[in-house]
């Protein structure tokens, strides 16, 4: 890797990925992927990092938990949820 | 003002999202229930001051994320300033694969990722230290903005940004430690990368 160009990017990459750079700074980096096919592949692994770990995280609800919580927030009468203890 | 009939109907499609962020902040089923409870029972009373046509969903999160600082962390009393080993940017890429640069190739990297398993993923997350396990999990997990994710915590934008900075790197060594376990690549570091 090198030169101060790739190792500003490295350093501002996740921050690039996640949208959160202004837009002056933003075209700069992009340029530099472009001009730059090492950088390029390192963003497209972060890219693909992200990706994963957010595709890793799902739960699946248990169902007797949600047709509580839905109970609790459609099943009383007067409009207000039932105050039973948390269990 | 939102009706409550109106907030059960829309309030329930967040269920996965809320019970999924309740799991990996109490790191287990029975708390993370209760929180999920805690936090349909509060939103249930506050839905008055819920503005219709903003972001529920990160509404939501914000009580989530409060009762669970308030309630889930007095009572867990752990020390909160845990620190993590800072690393350097891109470790897990610059291990991966522990072969010639020659021969990396992008479905190789594909590879290894997709070997990654939930199981280790969500680990790697719970490992983090509090503070830094929240704004990764709710940056790259939920995909929230940083100033979002800055009100949720209640901290400034510039310490979201640094705990994101150095919890991410934090989160890609214990996924390499879990790749390496898995014998997917070698420990040996490669050139440029500085030995773990």
């Amino acid at each position: 890797m090198g030169g101060k160009d790739c190792d500003d990017l490295l350093h501002e990459l996740a921050d690039l990925l996640h949208g959160e750079m202004p837009a002056d700074r933003e075209a700069i980096l992009h340029q530099h992927l472009d001009d730059c096919p090492p950088c390029m592949e390192r963003a497209d692994f972060q890219a693909q990092l992200r990706a994963l770990v957010a595709k890793r995280c799902c739960e699946d609800v248990p169902s007797d938990f949600k047709a509580r919580i839905a109970e609790l927030l459609h099943g009383s009468p007067g409009g207000s949820p039932s105050q039973e203890p948390i269990s | 003002m939102a009706d409550q009939a109106t907030f059960a109907e829309q309030a329930m499609e967040h269920m996965p999202a809320l019970y999924a962020a309740a799991m990996r902040m109490t790191r287990n089923k029975a708390d993370a229930e209760d929180l999920v409870q805690e936090t349909y029972l509060r939103a249930y009373r506050g839905f008055g001051g819920f503005e219709q046509g903003t972001n529920l969903k990160a509404w939501l999160f914000r009580i989530l994320t409060n009762s669970f600082i308030n309630t889930y962390r007095a009572k867990q009393r752990r020390p909160q300033e845990a620190d993590l080993e800072d690393v350097e940017d891109l470790y897990l890429y610059h291990r991966l694969p522990a072969v010639e640069q020659a021969t990396r190739s992008r479905s190789a990297e594909a590879d290894v990722l997709e070997r990654i398993t939930d199981t280790e993923v969500k680990a790697a997350i719970e490992d983090l230290p509090e503070q830094f396990r929240l704004p990764v999990y709710l940056a790259d997990v939920e995909g929230f903005a940083y100033k979002e994710i800055a009100e949720m915590l209640d901290i400034p934008i510039g310490t979201v940004m640094s705990r994101l900075h150095r919890g991410r790197k934090g989160l890609e060594k214990r996924l390499h430690d879990f790749v390496v376990e898995q014998h997917l690549i070698s420990a040996a570091p490669v050139a440029g990368g500085e030995a773990s």
